[in-house]
């Protein structure tokens, strides 16, 4: 080697450090001129040199303007013509246009969609931070300082309670003169207006060159979903999960259009839902004093999901999967009127025994799935009378069209073990065979309906089940009206029971495990194995989770007849065994983004087609504050389509 | 130590209190704080309450109709309260449960907890005596007793920044209750390499004084090391009591306690996504309360090249992933002290020649050829063992100039005794496809190119020991072809062997015959990131590594695998296993998932690699359920392992028929 020429390598090196080293003392950062820009190339966006390219724009700028459906997740359904036009502006320009709508409250439910579409536009700048300034406060060139982004919505239908008939279409359509850009969201209802102003929200994205950002000038977007039910659900018995918690949850949902929090409020480990009129069941039933939850907490909750598009459906799982909290209903003194309490009245235990039977039982697996045990006495009239009051208090703070009235994993060995129950059957001059047990069970169904029916006060209430081995029996239909109860599957895709409940008419909600139960693969939390339910459900699995294909493929021996609608949507399941705040995030994100394309969708394609628009998704739910979990290193962000596996 | 050099060394210690105090309000601004709000105190950002919430009254007076006693002297039971017996809380239980309490990872010489507990307030705590053999030494030490005290003051849930503790008792007399503690070290080590002597014992005494108890630790230790940990294992004998809103801690106690293992970390990748210092140290926060030592940074990989060398910026402008992605020295000289004052070792990777590629691309444009070849080439299958590609270019000696400037960088910030060369997955084709190196093949008439690769290594370390002013410095590279066939490239008397092949692998066997010293990072219990898909393709290949599994992954079973009998007289004798560390690759990690796949899994294997134990005992799971909500209430986002109820009732959640 030249000896000159390393001399002149070294100095080379030692003016850049001259240039680009910062001052040691203090946090500036040396800002880099960056070699990079991106070119949207075959509908992505690809990382090239600057010297090499003629556009000179950031990866956000490039997925603004690149790709059939843009940066927008979900895919919308309907037509997408976007100009690839973009113009800058500062969110203090925004004005707002007095929304459009029928009635008070629907607009006061908007004005709250347009204060949330606001933040997320000031979150798009990496120096946000909440409480903070504002990070667009500054001087911007006499072009930005000039433009006026000008926002309308509109909304005729007053409906503002979400059910499965609520339609949520709506339609974007946006133009510029001079220097006004209209942009105009229309929604079918309340609803499809803030999936709306969500969409045009993810039209929008951050200019890192001009420190402002840019909306598209020009263009339509119509859409609607294509399933009506599109959910999660969170289990909050196994492990609590504090309300802040829950509305992170809901946040990332609206980000989705997702639109149903089923909320498995209560099981045999805890009984946080604070009963106003059994409080017992909660002072013996919550994990702590301060992990419980209470009824204006829950109004409030109801509300902010209701904000956010979303709808939460609560579960009360019955007979099977309750224990804890029973026990204090024989110590009905033990609570102490409070300022906000009913007092309880004294619950009998003298007729019919106990209301839960085998309650932690050992071996728990004679008695139940898992431990601790414990199922409702059906023989005892008393259940039903405290299975009515837990209604009361639901259908009190909830805001609900549906009600999810469990019925999974009844175990009649359980019943079987229990003399009161045995007794009953032998006065009946019955048979404890499975067939008896079944018809308990039906009974039981049945009558915990008549009380939930009671307990609505003549509002219509949409019953749902898990699906069980009740519901392949001969006549179910008899006791479980199709025309009524909505059933919740959960096993796997290749059950074939699944055929035989939409046979008999019943509608169906998809949450088949080998694919939608986000809480696979983390370690069984008994023993020693490495998960119970067949490991951890990758996004591209749950991507490709289309319910009408894993119905084709059942390979039943007759045809299914699906009736139109009967299918009407699915949720992924986050049973809390392993789950609780600090995991829950990483959990459900961004694979509950790759569930929302599915429902709102249900695209031909499969997740390829998808891929880079979820990863740049996942970065904007980040953005947002929801601490996703990463799918990819960043370079793959960088350099799309270059990190598969062929 | 006079009173007024005690408040000087607390002055001084307050500027580094722990980031989940200091740190985050600093960076609150700052992008890479945003993942900290979602800490227990402030889990919601964008959540505001639409309206008010009321809470009603009631929960105030909503008493727990529960109490805790210790059953079979090994676990925690949940039972109704009676009027009779005194209410004990679920924390307050385990202080004195079994035979090692609340700690993790169990002491390994002397174990001894007494069965009463002392109700105090933080406030009446002291760090009265100071001892050691330099000024460097005692203020480190103050130190340490100032995190430890910011601990005991955060115990409170409802602490936020300030103490929520009462100031009196309202007749319990706990505000007569004092506390104080001394420490003691021998040594003037201030910093960690593999000969530190991290020993320590704790002893706690107390007897009545005025009103109160007065409660004396004594805290002593050769090294600051060991006194560190010893406050980290003060702290597991204190819990908070709810029913009281008070301390308690065990009233008498003598701990005495080393490590199994000098060698226990946790590996963290930074190149193939970016993670925010801030979250560096509050990976070394939990490290602490785990007793790992070691933190192995592998800090840039063909990924992005995040490390700001001021000798060679061109590294970062064409390899961060952008502008503000970049560890700037002074952060990182920041972390390294912060890491260095709880117990860890900052332990640098630059791994090279593979896994070299991103920030390497400017050598053609300023006229001195490639300095790393195949970068980012296409198909990846044919030039590295995952994309994107890139491998440095051993033929051109300004690759080995630049080398050797990154390292005098490195160095300048990390302590200078141990360094990690990397070393793995060269893929020889990626060289074979040059014509420059087919040239050289020809020439030197060597055609197996691990001549090439072992050349490479030799001038890197030439380089390396000349970045260090000839001084000794001991380099660490992963087992790769060479360690299997090129050991003549290698020293057994120099380097240390990073094993991340299968435990049961024949080159495990043969690396410890050729008396290598090994650190295990076993591919088939360690790693830490398997389990949540491939980031590349659809399916998933690794299944999780349980915790039980970090557990199990036995140091002296893998000697007895290979060894049989002989094991002990020809390998752990011999001092040639170092210990192990779990790896962290980041395809699919960065700072807002991190925390939850790293803990409590990685407090399985501090257990591990600190007390070595020969089995796991059923009582283990129950102590490393509460040792996770100790963390989580540290501020840690560890995972959950089971629901809260088998916390609240050990023993059922095990799944006995599981076998069946």
């Amino acid at each position: 080697m030249d000896k000159f020429k390393l001399l002149l390598i070294v100095s080379v090196v030692s003016v850049f450090a001259l240039v680009y080293l910062p001052e040691t003392s203090g946090q500036s950062y040396f800002r880099m001129p960056s070699p990079w820009t991106y070119v949207c190339k075959n509908g992505t966006c690809t990382k090239k040199l600057r010297s090499d390219s003629t556009v000179i724009q950031s990866l956000d700028t490039c997925r603004l303007r690149c790709g059939r459906f843009r940066a927008i997740w979900p895919r919308p359904t309907g037509d997408v013509e976007l100009s690839r036009v973009v113009v800058p502006f500062k969110p203090q320009n925004l004005r707002i246009l007095p929304v459009t709508a029928p009635t008070d409250r629907t607009r006061e439910l908007l004005n709250r969609v347009i204060t949330d579409f606001q933040t997320n536009i000031l979150k798009m700048h990496p120096n946000y931070a909440e409480g903070g300034a504002n990070p667009f406060d500054k001087q911007y060139d006499n072009v930005i300082e000039g433009t006026v982004i000008q926002v309308q919505v509109v909304v005729d239908d007053p409906e503002e309670r979400l059910t499965l008939e609520t339609s949520e279409g709506y339609r974007i359509d946006i133009e510029t003169q001079g220097n006004v850009v209209s942009a105009e969201v229309r929604g079918d209802t309340f609803f499809g207006a803030r999936h709306g102003l969500e969409t045009l929200s993810q039209l929008i994205a951050y200019d890192e060159q001009r420190d402002t950002v840019q909306i598209i000038s020009a263009g339509a977007v119509i859409d609607r979903p294509l399933f009506a039910y599109r959910g999660l659900m969170l289990d909050t018995s196994r492990n609590f999960v504090s309300i802040k918690g829950m509305k992170k949850l809901i946040d990332g949902m609206a980000y989705n259009k997702l639109n149903t929090l089923h909320w498995h409020i209560t099981d045999s480990h805890s009984f946080p839902f604070y009963s106003q009129r059994v409080p017992q069941l909660t002072l013996y039933g919550a994990y702590t004093p301060d992990k419980i939850y209470f009824p204006e907490e829950i109004k409030d909750f109801v509300e902010y999901a209701r904000i956010r598009g979303v709808r939460v459906i609560p579960e009360l799982d019955a007979p099977s999967h309750i224990s804890s909290g029973w026990q204090g209903l024989e110590k009905s003194n033990a609570v102490q009127p409070g300022p906000n309490t009913i007092q309880p009245s004294p619950v009998s235990v003298t007729s019919g025994g106990p209301m839960a039977v085998c309650v932690n039982a050992e071996p728990w697996n004679q008695f139940c799935s898992e431990p601790p045990c414990g199922q409702l006495n059906p023989v005892n009239e008393q259940t039903y009378l405290v299975l009515g009051k837990l209604y009361r208090d639901l259908l009190g703070v909830f805001d609900t069209d549906a009600f999810h009235m469990g019925g999974d994993d009844v175990n009649f060995n359980c019943w079987n073990s229990s003399k009161e129950i045995t007794d009953f059957l032998a006065a009946q001059r019955r048979n404890r065979t499975e067939r008896e047990f079944l018809q308990l069970w039906a009974t039981f169904q049945r009558r915990a309906y008549v009380e939930l029916v009671r307990a609505a006060r003549g509002t219509e209430l949409t019953p749902i089940v898990w699906a069980s081995n009740l519901l392949i029996q001969e006549n179910i239909e008899n006791i479980l009206d199709p025309e009524r109860y909505i059933v919740h599957f959960r096993n796997s895709g290749r059950d074939r029971s699944l055929a035989g409940i939409l046979d008999k008419g019943y509608r169906v909600i998809f949450s088949n495990r080998d694919a939608w139960q986000f809480d696979c693969g983390f370690g069984d939390w008994m023993g020693e194995g490495r998960g119970s339910c067949g490991g951890y459900k990758t996004w591209q699995r749950v991507y490709d989770n289309n319910p009408l294909r894993v119905i084709a493929q059942l390979n039943t021996t007759e045809e299914i007849d699906l009736q139109p609608g009967q299918i009407i949507g699915g949720e992924a399941a986050i049973w809390s065994e392993q789950v609780d705040e600090m995991g829950l995030e990483a959990k459900v994100w961004p694979r509950g983004a790759a569930l929302a394309e599915r429902l709102w969708a249900n695209p031909f394609s499969s997740w390829r087609d998808a891929a880079d628009r979820l990863i740049h998704h996942r970065e904007r739910l980040v953005k947002r504050g929801i601490n996703a979990d990463r799918l990819q290193p960043e370079w793959c962000l960088q350099n799309q389509g270059r990190c598969s596996s062929n | 130590m006079g009173k007024l050099q005690l408040i000087c060394v607390v002055t001084l210690a307050t500027l580094f209190l722990t980031p989940n105090v200091q740190g985050g309000r600093r960076n609150s601004k700052a992008r890479d704080s945003r993942g900290s709000r979602a800490s227990l105190s402030g889990i919601s950002t964008t959540a505001k309450s639409e309206t008010t919430t009321k809470i009603p009254e009631l929960v105030e007076k909503y008493e727990s109709p529960w109490t805790w006693k210790c059953v079979d002297g090994s676990s925690c039971q949940r039972s109704l309260s009676n009027a009779t017996e005194e209410k004990s809380t679920l924390n307050v239980c385990w202080l004195t449960c079994g035979q090692y309490g609340a700690m993790w990872p169990f002491p390994t010489i002397q174990s001894h907890l007494g069965k009463g507990t002392l109700m105090f307030y933080p406030q009446s705590v002291e760090v009265t005596s100071i001892q050691g053999p330099s000024r460097a030494v005692k203020s480190m030490m103050g130190y340490a007793g100032n995190v430890f005290l910011d601990h005991l003051f955060r115990m409170h849930p409802k602490s936020e920044g300030q103490s929520a503790f009462p100031v009196t008792s309202g007749g319990k007399g706990i505000e007569h209750n004092v506390v104080t503690i001394s420490l003691t070290a021998q040594s003037s080590e201030t910093r960690i390499s593999l000969n530190t002597n991290e020993k320590y014992s704790v002893v706690i005494t107390s007897y009545l004084e005025g009103q109160g108890r007065h409660i004396h630790v004594d805290v002593s230790a050769v090294t600051f090391f060991g006194v560190r940990h010893g406050l980290e294992t003060l702290g597991q004998l204190i819990a908070f009591d709810d029913d009281n809103e008070s301390l308690r801690i065990v009233s008498e106690a003598i701990i005495q306690d080393q490590p199994k293992f000098k060698y226990r970390g946790l590996m963290i990748d930074t190149s193939r996504n970016f993670i925010p210092i801030h979250y560096l140290k509050r990976m070394v926060d939990a490290m602490s309360y785990n007793k790992l030592n070691m933190l192995h940074w592998h800090i840039t990989d063909t990924n992005s090249f995040p490390f700001y060398s001021k000798r060679v910026p061109q590294m970062t402008k064409y390899g961060a992933y952008s502008a503000s992605q970049i560890y700037m020295p002074k952060d990182v000289k920041e972390l390294v002290l912060y890491a260095r004052l709880r117990g860890v070792k900052i332990l640098p990777e630059f791994d090279a020649p593979a896994h070299a590629g991103n920030g390497w691309q400017w050598g053609p444009l300023e006229g001195i050829g490639e300095l790393a070849l195949c970068v980012n080439a296409e198909p990846w299958r044919n030039y590295c063992g995952q994309p994107p590609c890139g491998q440095l270019n051993p033929l051109n000696n300004y690759t080995y100039l630049v080398l050797g400037e990154i390292y005098k960088d490195m160095l300048e910030l990390f302590d200078r005794d141990i360094f990690h060369m990397g070393g793995d997955e060269v893929f020889l084709q990626c060289w074979y496809y040059q014509d420059e190196i087919r040239n050289w093949q020809r020439s030197s008439g060597s055609y197996d190119l691990m001549d090439l690769w072992g050349l490479f290594q030799q001038k890197a370390l030439t380089k390396l020991k000349d970045a260090n002013y000839g001084h000794p410095i001991t380099p660490i590279v992963w087992t790769s072809d060479m360690t299997t066939r090129g050991r003549r490239f290698l020293d057994a008397s120099q380097y240390i062997i990073q094993i991340w092949t299968g435990s049961t692998h024949s080159d495990v066997r043969s690396l410890l015959e050729g008396n290598y010293r090994v650190i295990f990072s076993n591919v088939d219990n360690t790693y830490l990131d398997h389990g949540f898909g491939t980031w590349l393709g659809r399916d998933h290949f690794w299944t999780i590594k349980t915790w039980q599994n970090l557990y199990d992954n036995d140091l002296m079973k893998i000697a007895e695998y290979h060894f049989g009998e002989n094991a002990t007289s020809q390998v752990i004798d011999a001092g040639l296993i170092l210990g192990g560390e779990a790896t962290l690759w980041a395809e699919k990690v960065d700072q807002y998932n991190m925390e939850m796949k790293l803990w409590p899994r990685s407090a399985a294997f501090a257990e591990r690699l600190w007390s070595s134990p020969t089995n796991r005992t059923s009582s283990v799971y129950g102590r490393l359920i509460h040792h996770r909500a100790r963390m989580v209430r540290r501020g840690v986002h560890a995972d959950r392992l089971q629901p809260e109820s088998c916390h609240q009732l050990s023993g059922y959640c095990s799944d006995p028929y599981s076998q069946l």
